[in-house]
């Protein structure tokens, strides 16, 4: 009887036990797996074009991207009542259309705001490159306070409020909220926000009519002045660094008062990396002025001859001028089959 | 027993702890390796690929960066998914030394690829742009003014020269810089000099894209070059490898380890299992020796279980039993509950105090049941001990002794049962001394002058080892002054000693003696009896067979004793025996034998004396009673007797017959008148006589054969004016066997002797009252009328009354036609019962008829007692009517005495017809006797009766 019950007793005991040296074990690593990434080679192609269109549709996990959405858009996330869409509208060219960012407590920051449609193509973020991937991006743009001013703990708090986020999450997940999966889940939704069927990418597939002789014209001199060389890729951009003044600076600025300018240099303080800024895409350029990192072109024209001047220290025609800005208009596509 | 459980659990937890260890140090995950040299190998190829994107980018074969991005994307995968690894702790020790080394010779490589693409860009703007820029500085030529055409000629050549250079140079490997970089430096001293001023931007436009065509190929192939991460890469795959086995050996090994424990525990599992079946095995064992154990004390005793308040828990079913409570009902309930009262405060205060402080308490005490009624129970109450040696239970087993209780008293009672009895009680040992002596003994005690512990008397000593030897008991008397004692002497072997029960039978004695008084005299007289007086006989008898000793047997019967007994009553009858019998002692010898044989009847035996010495005291006897008058009240009697006479010879054969001699010579002397004595003598009158004893034996028999007849004599009527109708006196004859009629004088006296004269009444009834009713039924206009005698012995009794009614009712006969004929003496002797015989028949319509009137007592007054309605003058009377004036004025007294009382008579032995006519005369009603008619057979009678009116008819 007493041996009985001891066994039963070592049992009982023995099962937690087992179970706690089990959770201490390392855990399986989740192999290989590709992240919710579109930075494919199905997408972004052999390399062996200079540019190529956008896909008509990503393959995305719906579930993920409706609620990434629903997080897109909710002010709850962030500390001063900003949402994502705050800056970046979806439904006005993924970006705020003012030269700098705002900020917590108004005002403006140093920035301009960069738009969020195609970002998913961008294997550099932000004017200074300094964000790899979409999550990077958020995790950065949640804890500044001068953004989103909030923190993850905070965010989830947020969250698990939410009986649909919370079953959301954990149909999708399987596993306890994280902040991960939140960063998941926006980005998912940011992936989803692609613009196919510009006229540009039509012409690319094979539709000669797409574009108009003035815009071809645009085209050709986009290629002969070498603008395609950084803005290349299947978002015209937005994966290389590149110094922003090769030749000369528009406007010397003032670095001790805003050194933002110094781009590059305020993280690797190499000499060479002054004024190296992340080559924006030109995706839906036509609708997402003002311009340049701080927004000081106020359109396409100002901003193509800024470039010509800046970076191949030539001053074009106004016929030039207009002819690439004519070629510019056709990379504007449609999001949900709407125009931007 | 703490510390080893915590030990066992210890133990346990550790044992869980190692297997787990074991089994999970026993398996390698082959992913885990796998994994890690994807990485690796992915990185390697990654690494592999960059290099060739750019060396083709470089060439400008691709144009744009995508692919790169592609790998640079997955570098930076596969190093987050091998950082991840890392931390899981699932790299090889060599592996993770390197890790961070690998992690910044990819981070220099991806930098690098970062700064080829920038560098990449601006050379690829610098060729894309260079035909434009030649382009247009040509044309700033060719439109100038100031050259001339010559030189616009030759710089024209010359830019197309620089332009495929340029062009040249980079699509070379290995392209001689220095050169080119002179020729540049030629061409833009010449163009410098030459060009007028405002072309100049365009040619510093020029010269700055050669430059940086110039200085690309430089600073790319740097680039190109690999900082040493596949290498490093290629060597770490080699570690996990090299980790991966030592990891698959020494899983290996853990899988040996867990075996064995586990085998280890296996066993040790079994062992427990046996050990605990053998526990169980054993307990199981043991339970049901306790169960049986259990079943038998509640199969014999009284079990139950209270707390230490004494409240009941348990009760097992005799316990229900005995108390009559339903175990329902007790349960829960105080143990006081089936107290019996009995015992007092004290007693239970003891038991309780006793238990409560841990001991056992025994004793017997008495409980009450339900129904109130108290049983005694033998009782052990057990205390259960707690751990502090309290107790907190109580278990009571009892036997229920009440049976013995009640035994234990009646036996106390019974052990004073010897003490007690009126009677002497003594217990010998072997050896014949006393050990026990009730009170009632003392008296015997004293007579032998003995006492507790001593042997008995010598004769007495001898009795006591007699008995005991051979086991039967033996009764013996001992008489102390007048008191007879029974001494019984009853050996019980088997417990050694001998019981003497005594019992005083000095009245039992006294009883045996007065009883055989009795048995041998007559109450009435103190006479001997019939009984003694026949032993006498047979001893007078055997005297003179053997010893010729001749006696004498005189039977004596008085004469007049039926009337002092009638008139007078028994009391009188009883004295007059009793003085008679005084008288004869008086008369005899002492050595002679009297006594009193039954009714007025006595006999006497006369020893040694002859026939003589007999007749002398017959005479005595004659002549005492002839001087004797029995005086009653005013009455006073004379008293007769017939004494008959037998030698008692060595002839005589035997006492029976003697007596019947006797008898018979005492009956001969009555018929002879009474008074006198008479020698039996074996003549041919003692041999009629004999023979009418003889019919007596056959009347039985011949009523059987049916061989009695009824006759019919004609009772005559002399004054058919007066309305007397005949009538026919039935009279019965025996057809004896030989044929010829027997009269009834044979017979009837005998019958009458004997008692057997109601069974021939009885017969005669009913026959008569069949056949006349028959008879008459047949012949109503000329009816028989008929007369029946009845003797003293039918009128006593009782039932005759209803038995003649039911004849004649049965055979229809009018009772008017009937006579009942009674004689005087026996109405009187039966006076109230024939007068309420009687008075019923004659309410029925019957007649009654006094017979033989003068012959007996004769007295006038009974006759106004008895209802009748004839008179039948005795015949000794009418027979001698012509001769004798006295009888002739007898019969005409009777007859005016009859006609005063309004009574028919009858005159009798009519045997001529001169008395008839006399008896005309004397206005006698009727006559009866052979000179009248002869009695002639019934169906003679009958038969004659019922011819005239046949022939009547036949007329």
């Amino acid at each position: 009887m007493k041996i009985q019950y001891l066994l039963i007793a070592v049992i009982l005991l023995a099962l937690p036990a087992f179970w706690v040296t089990w959770f201490l074990l390392p855990q399986e690593i989740n192999g290989n797996s590709k992240p919710d990434s579109v930075l494919t080679a199905a997408y972004l192609g052999n390399g062996l074009e200079e540019v190529l269109p956008l896909p008509k549709a990503v393959e995305l996990d719906p579930r993920k991207v409706e609620l990434g959405e629903l997080l897109f858009h909710d002010p709850t996330l962030s500390g001063n009542g900003f949402s994502c869409a705050t800056c970046h509208p979806v439904d006005q060219g993924g970006m705020d259309g003012l030269a700098l960012s705002l900020k917590t407590g108004g005002g403006s920051d140093v920035m301009n705001t960069p738009t969020v449609f195609n970002t998913g193509f961008n294997s550099l973020l932000l004017w200074n490159g300094e964000a790899r991937s979409l999550e990077q991006q958020l995790d950065g743009v949640i804890n500044n306070p001068l953004h989103m001013n909030s923190s993850w703990p905070k965010v989830l708090q947020s969250i698990s409020t939410d009986q649909h986020y919370v079953a959301q999450f954990q149909e999708i997940y399987q596993a306890p909220l994280h902040e991960d999966q939140v960063m998941n889940a926006i980005a998912t939704f940011e992936r989803s926000l692609v613009t196919p069927n510009s006229d540009f990418d039509r012409y690319l597939r094979g539709d000669e009519l797409a574009l108009t002789e003035k815009q071809k014209l645009g085209f050709l001199l986009f290629k002969q002045y070498g603008c395609i060389s950084c803005h290349q890729g299947i978002n015209l951009g937005g994966n290389l660094f590149a110094k922003f003044g090769i030749y000369k600076l528009e406007n010397k600025p003032d670095v001790d008062t805003t050194p933002f300018h110094l781009g590059q240099y305020l993280y690797t303080k190499e000499i060479g990396d002054r004024y190296v800024f992340r080559v924006p895409s030109l995706r839906n350029i036509a609708v997402t002025a003002p311009y340049f990192h701080d927004g000081s072109a106020g359109n396409l024209q100002e901003a193509i001859k800024t470039m010509a001047l800046t970076q191949l220290d030539i001053v074009l025609s106004e016929d030039e001028i207009t002819h690439i800005e004519s070629f510019l208009n056709s990379l504007t596509g449609e999001y949900q089959g709407r125009k931007l | 027993m703490k510390p080893r459980l915590l030990l066992h659990l210890f133990t346990g937890l550790l044992l869980a702890v190692v297997l787990l260890f074991l089994f999970l140090k026993s398996q390698v995950d082959e992913r885990r390796l796998h994994n890690t040299s994807i990485s690796l190998l992915s990185l390697v190829e990654y690494d592999q690929e960059l290099k060739l994107q750019m060396i083709e980018l470089k060439n400008g074969y691709h144009k744009n960066y995508g692919g790169l991005v592609v790998l640079q994307t997955n570098i930076e995968h596969q190093l987050d998914h091998l950082t991840k690894t890392n931390e899981a702790g699932l790299l090889a020790p060599e592996s993770v030394k390197r890790l961070g080394n690998l992690k910044n010779l990819f981070r220099i490589r991806l930098e690098t690829a970062e700064h080829f693409k920038r560098k990449n860009a601006l050379i690829r703007n610098a060729l894309l742009f260079f035909p434009k820029a030649i382009a247009n500085l040509k044309q700033d030529i060719l439109t100038s003014e100031e050259l001339s055409p010559s030189i616009q000629t030759d710089m024209e050549n010359r830019l197309n020269e620089l332009n495929s250079m340029m062009f040249m140079f980079h699509s070379q490997v290995e392209a001689d810089i220095d050169r080119v970089n002179f020729e540049v430096e030629i061409f833009r001293e010449y163009f410098e000099s030459e060009l007028p001023l405002q072309f100049h931007s365009n040619l510093n436009i020029i010269i700055t894209n050669a430059r940086h065509i110039l200085n690309y190929p430089y600073r790319s192939s740097q680039s190109l070059k690999s900082p040493g991460t596949i290498e490093l890469a290629r060597r770490m795959l080699q570690y996990e490898n090299a980790h991966f086995l030592t990891l698959e050996k020494n899983a290996l090994t853990y899988r040996y380890l867990l075996f064995a424990v586990s085998m280890l525990i296996l066993f040790y599992l079994l062992f427990v299992f046996l050990k605990l079946q053998k526990a169980t095995e054993s307990l199981k064992k043991s339970l049901h020796e306790l169960e049986f154990h259990k079943d038998a004390i509640d199969e014999h005793s009284i079990v139950s279980i209270t707390d230490a308040e004494g409240k009941i828990l348990y009760a097992n079913d005799k316990f229900c039993d005995i108390t009559q409570y339903s175990r329902d009902e007790i349960i829960g309930k105080s143990h006081n509950m089936i107290n019996s009262g009995i015992h007092d405060k004290d007693f239970y205060g003891n038991l309780w105090k006793t238990i409560r402080s841990g001991k056992i308490w025994h004793g017997i005490f008495a409980n009450q049941a339900r129904d109130g009624s108290i049983h005694w129970v033998e009782s052990t109450i057990l205390p259960r001990l707690n751990e502090q040696g309290k107790p907190y239970q109580f278990i009571g087993i009892r036997t229920d002794i009440t049976a013995q209780k009640i035994a234990e008293e009646q036996s106390r009672l019974l052990a004073r049962f010897p003490a007690e009895s009126p009677d002497p009680v003594m217990r010998l040992d072997r050896e014949g001394r006393l050990i026990y002596a009730n009170a009632s003994s003392q008296t015997i005690l004293d007579h032998w002058k003995i006492s507790l512990g001593e042997h008995l008397p010598q004769a007495w000593l001898a009795i006591s080892h007699r008995v005991l030897l051979a086991n039967n008991r033996e009764d013996h008397e001992l008489v102390i002054d007048d008191r007879h004692y029974s001494i019984l002497f009853t050996p019980i072997p088997e417990a050694d000693y001998v019981n003497v029960y005594g019992s005083n039978i000095t009245k039992v004695k006294q009883a045996e003696r007065d009883l055989s008084h009795q048995a041998t005299h007559d109450p009435l007289t103190g006479l001997k009896n019939r009984v003694a007086f026949e032993r006498a006989l047979e001893v007078a008898l055997k005297g003179a067979q053997q010893e010729g000793r001749h006696g004498i047997l005189l039977y004596i019967d008085l004469d007049q004793f039926k009337i002092v007994n009638d008139t007078c009553g028994h009391v009188a009858g009883d004295e007059l025996l009793r003085q008679i019998g005084h008288k004869f002692q008086d008369l005899i010898r002492d050595s002679d034998t009297l006594a009193r044989l039954g009714g007025d009847e006595f006999g006497i035996i006369l020893n040694n004396c002859g026939e003589d010495h007999g007749e002398r005291i017959s005479n005595k006897i004659l002549y005492t009673l002839d001087q004797f008058r029995f005086l009653w009240g005013d009455k006073s009697f004379e008293i007769g007797a017939s004494i008959g006479l037998v030698d008692i010879t060595s002839d005589s054969d035997s006492g029976i017959n003697l007596l019947g001699q006797a008898d018979i010579a005492c009956y001969a002397a009555k018929d002879k008148g009474r008074n006198r004595l008479q020698i039996y003598q074996t003549d041919s009158e003692f041999e009629q006589r004999r023979d009418e004893m003889r019919w007596a034996s056959l009347i039985p028999r011949a009523l059987a054969e049916n061989r009695f007849e009824l006759y019919a004599q004609l009772i005559k009527p002399l004054k058919a004016d007066a309305g007397d109708k005949p009538h026919y006196e039935m009279l019965i004859r025996l057809n004896p066997e030989s044929g010829e009629t027997v009269p009834p004088g044979a017979f009837i006296p005998a019958a009458e002797r004997y008692g057997l004269m109601h069974t021939l009444d009885i017969w005669v009834i009913s026959e008569a009252i069949e056949r006349i009713g028959h008879f008459n039924a047949e012949n109503p206009r000329n009816p028989i009328h008929i007369a029946i005698n009845l003797s003293g012995a039918t009128l006593g009794n009782r039932s005759v009354a209803s038995f003649i009614s039911d004849q004649m009712e049965r055979s229809l006969l009018d009772p008017r036609f009937i006579t009942f004929e009674i004689t005087e003496t026996c109405a009187i002797s039966n006076l109230t019962a024939a007068i309420q015989f009687i008075t019923e028949m004659k309410k029925l319509g019957c007649y009654f008829s006094l017979d033989d009137f003068g012959s007996g007592l004769s007295s006038f007054s009974y006759l106004k007692n008895l209802p009748v309605d004839y008179l039948k003058i005795d015949g000794s009377f009418v027979r001698d009517i012509l001769e004798d004036p006295i009888d002739e004025a007898m019969v005409r007294s009777i007859n005016q005495i009859g006609h005063v009382m309004n009574i028919k008579t009858i005159a009798e032995f009519v045997e001529s017809s001169e008395i008839e006519d006399r008896l005309v005369d004397m206005d006698i009603d009727f006559v009866q006797g052979f000179g009248i008619e002869r009695p002639r057979p019934l169906s003679e009678l009958l038969n004659d009766k019922k011819r005239p009116l046949q022939l009547k008819v036949s007329n």
